[in-house]
Formats: structure tokens, C-alpha cells, sequence
């Protein structure tokens, strides 16, 4: 009997328990967890443009063309800069220079030649900004001396990394 | 079957049949699934804001009856600069979401004209959360996000 009683006692307890868990609650709580990671992107508009130097003033070198395109940027860091570089160098006598238009903050190194061998920084003070649309100028020039030169291309990339 | 044995097999007997029950016979309530995953905004096309992250993994059951006619919802603490988090709750059948909410410290509605004796259980809640690029990185934070029915 006294088992009896101390189950039902057991079983009292525990609607009493309960009860005081479930009452009633007009509010109710969610832990909301979050974090914003590093983003850095970068990428050009256009597929490719093309330079084609065909004319020169005479007793001059052949003068130099320019084609434009666009890049945008997103990086949610500091101290970031835009480095180019070609895959293979320029064939000789011919001179491919690129100048980047800096989003707001950073600053424009100007025109730069680019080759194959070392990445140049074109673009340097980049901070927490996204941008679209930056022009990009490509120019090709050519020396006299370097003749005819089959169409060829070069792989330009544009690399957002550290650096001010 | 010995004694002690029946008197947990009864007590828990006891506890589970006793919950729902209980629980229908409070006059409001409001309870959530769970915590909603960790919310990582890690991504942004290139020109662009980073991309909007949104969470809809969990519910809430909620049973009001007179005189209620409202949830609200506001964060325990302020966000750090340049984030946004919002809530949209699913509204209970009678009942209008006030749609996409950016959370704050100030309680703010979220559902709005609740019906008289309307129960309803496993209503979606959807938090989605924005940062810009100038609000830079952030390690993981969390924020107490409180519904509570409200006339």
C-alpha cells in the first residue's frame, strides 16, 4: 500500500511539475547565431577586347590604340589592391599597358606596362566597398621595328589581394 | 513487475499525457521549434553588397484567445553597424503577417489580428540577414530574438 501511495504521490508531482513547465508562456525565445566572413571578388566585364595598331604618322612610330572595358569589386576587408599580370610576356617591340580606375578610397597607379613575369599594382588603398562599372584602358603600341605580328592573344588577370 | 518499475513506467506515462493537455488548457501561449542554424553571410557577386543569407528552419505554435491580437518580436541587443537581421513569421488562418520585419531593440509587430481562440502549430519563421561591404567581417555573434503575444 505504501508503494501505491508513493507512485500516486510520484505521478502527482510529476502533472504538478509538468504543468508549471507548460504554463502558459506569451513569450517565447530563439537564439539567433550569425557571422560575416571575409568576401573578396573581383571580375571583368567583357570577354576580351581587341588592339589593332595599323596606322602611323609618317616618320613616326606606329601610333599606339586603346580599347576600354569595365571591372567590379566587392571586398567587406582593409588594405586590399588590385594586382595584373599577363601569362606570356608581349612579343617584342610591342607594349601592353593597363590603367584601372580606383573605386572610392583607393588609388590608381596609372597606366602600367604589363607582362608575364611579375604582377603589377595597378589599383592600391581598397577598404570595405562594392563598385561596378570601373573603367579599365588597355593600350597597345608598337615599334616600327617589330614588324608584322600575326593576331595573338594574352590572358590578362586581375587579382584582388592584400596589399595597400 | 516490481513496484519501483511501474512507478516510473506511471510517472512518465503521467508526464507525457499531461503535457498537451495542460498545455491546451492555458489561455495563451507562444513556443518556438528550436534555434534557427548559424546565419554565415560569406558570399557577394563581384560589385555587389554581400548576398542576403535566410534561415526558414524553424516554427512556432501559438494559441491565443481573448482580448490577444498580436506577436511582436525585438532583439535583445543592438546589431553592429551595416547588419540587418529580419523576422517574417507565417500568420495563423484569420490572422496578418506584417511580412519581411528588421528586428531592433523595440518590440515591433509581427502578426497582427489574431483571431479569438485561434491555435495553430508548425507556422514557418524566416530570418534573413544582410550585411554591407562596409560593415567589414564579424565573428559569431548572437542575438535573443523574443516573440511574445501581446494584445
Amino acid at each position: 500500500m505504501r508503494k501505491v501511495m508513493g507512485v500516486a504521490v510520484l505521478a502527482v508531482l510529476a502533472l504538478a511539475v509538468g504543468a508549471r513547465e507548460v504554463a502558459a508562456q506569451t513569450t517565447a525565445q530563439q537564439n539567433v547565431t550569425f557571422e560575416v566572413a571575409a568576401i573578396n571578388q573581383i571580375a571583368i566585364a567583357d570577354a576580351g577586347v581587341t588592339l589593332v595598331v595599323n596606322s602611323a604618322t609618317a616618320g613616326q612610330a606606329p601610333a599606339a590604340v586603346s580599347a576600354t572595358s569595365s571591372y567590379s569589386v566587392t571586398t567587406n576587408e582593409v588594405g586590399k589592391k588590385i594586382t595584373a599580370k599577363l601569362e606570356t610576356d608581349m612579343p617584342a617591340g610591342l607594349t601592353l599597358t593597363l590603367e584601372l580606375a580606383a573605386p572610392a578610397g583607393g588609388a590608381s597607379a596609372g597606366a602600367k606596362v604589363l607582362n608575364g613575369s611579375a604582377a603589377e599594382d595597378l589599383v592600391t588603398g581598397i577598404s570595405k566597398l562594392n563598385e561596378t562599372g570601373l573603367t579599365m584602358t588597355y593600350s597597345l603600341s608598337a615599334t616600327s621595328a617589330a614588324g608584322v605580328v600575326p593576331p595573338g592573344n594574352r590572358v590578362v588577370t586581375l587579382t584582388l589581394t592584400d596589399g595597400v | 513487475m516490481r513496484p519501483r518499475v511501474f512507478a516510473f513506467l506511471l510517472l512518465l506515462l503521467a508526464w507525457t499525457a499531461m503535457r498537451p493537455a495542460a498545455a491546451a488548457a492555458q489561455p495563451t501561449w507562444i513556443r518556438v521549434s528550436g534555434d534557427p542554424a548559424v546565419m554565415s553571410v560569406a558570399a557577394a557577386p563581384p560589385g555587389a553588397p554581400p548576398a542576403v543569407v535566410v534561415d526558414a528552419s524553424t516554427t512556432y505554435d501559438v494559441k491565443a484567445r481573448q482580448n490577444v491580437q498580436r506577436i511582436r518580436a525585438w532583439l535583445d541587443a543592438p546589431l553592429p553597424a551595416g547588419v540587418k537581421l529580419t523576422i517574417e513569421l507565417q500568420a495563423p488562418a484569420g490572422a496578418v503577417s506584417a511580412g519581411e520585419v528588421e528586428l531592433t531593440t523595440s518590440p515591433q509587430d509581427v502578426v497582427v489580428q489574431l483571431p479569438k481562440n485561434v491555435t495553430a502549430y508548425g507556422l514557418a519563421i524566416t530570418y534573413r540577414l544582410t550585411a554591407t561591404a562596409g560593415s567589414g567581417t564579424m565573428l559569431l555573434t548572437t542575438r535573443v530574438v523574443t516573440l511574445e503575444v501581446t494584445t
